[in-house]
């Protein structure tokens, strides 16, 4: 082939022009709607399972919150019996000595 | 063609009658494109819709920097590339090199669009291709084997075969005008 033959062919092609049917542009409008449905989907899909998660998120923290404070009621309230226990031998001899000393008086 | 800054904003956006705006603007030349490499008027409609898709889809990552149309273009071609891998179209040119041209095109000084496709379509799609992307889209072998994964030295031989197979067809045509 001739440089000519190839470059006039290389012009007939890059100022090339071919209408599509008009049927073309229907296509293409319900392939971008669908594929716009598609997106919506997806994003509600998506915002359904943020949500789910954002919930069960949301129950564990109440829950470890929850027990936390059970724990720390529980604890305070073992160590005040604990102190009370321990001030009860204490208070015992005090007893058995006022009473002790009452006998002596009387 | 300068594309309006505004228009693809809107496109963006998913401005439906601006895509339509750019759609009517760009169509017949990537129609052309994609009718180059397909022989099929139907199968080109096809791929001129996923280019378009494409198009809407990665505008978002075009960057305003060189053509706007040479963009489209590259994705026009990326795009009959693909369907024509999927068919396996490049394994078929050789056994179709003794097919004889059977319209007759008449071949003057400067050949108009619808002359070249006449002759493209005589092309099996292997030769086709690579005469497109070599000759009119300015290709080298590597990046042709890269693009269709074949040897270089196969891209070479389609070449050479499509250039013989148009030579003997422009000859034909003129002998018949002549004759």
């Amino acid at each position: 082939m001739t440089n000519n033959e190839l470059q006039s062919m290389v012009n007939a092609a890059q100022g090339g022009k071919s209408q599509p049917t008009p049927q073309v542009w229907d296509r293409l409008e319900s392939r971008l709607d669908s594929d716009f449905k598609d997106k919506k989907i997806k994003l509600l899909t998506l915002q359904k399972k943020l949500l789910a998660i954002a919930s069960c998120l949301l129950i564990a923290t109440v829950a470890v919150i929850g027990f936390s404070t059970q724990q720390s009621v529980n604890d305070s309230f073992e160590q005040s019996s604990l102190a009370k226990t321990q001030q009860t031998p204490s208070n015992l001899y005090d007893v058995h000595n006022v009473r002790k000393l009452n006998r002596i008086y009387n | 063609m300068i594309y309006d800054i505004h228009i693809l904003n809107q496109c963006l956006s998913g401005d439906r009658s601006a895509q339509q705006t750019l759609y009517q603007s760009l169509s017949p030349t990537l129609m052309a494109i994609c009718r180059r490499y397909l022989k099929v008027t139907e199968e080109a409609e096809d791929i001129l819709v996923e280019t378009f898709v494409k198009i809407f889809k990665n505008l978002p990552k075009f960057k305003n920097q060189g053509s706007f149309e040479g963009w489209c273009k590259r994705i026009a071609v990326n795009e009959c590339l693909m369907h024509l891998r999927k068919k396996q179209h490049f394994h078929l040119s050789i056994e179709y090199a003794q097919h004889v041209a059977q319209n007759t095109v008449e071949i003057h000084d400067q050949m108009s669009y619808e002359e070249l496709i006449t002759l493209m379509d005589e092309l099996p799609a292997g030769y086709r291709t690579i005469f497109n992307l070599y000759v009119i889209e300015g290709y080298k072998h590597k990046e042709i084997a890269e693009q269709l994964g074949i040897s270089i030295n196969t891209s070479k031989s389609q070449l050479i075969h499509a250039k013989r197979r148009l030579k003997v067809m422009i000859k034909k045509k003129q002998s018949n005008r002549i004759g």
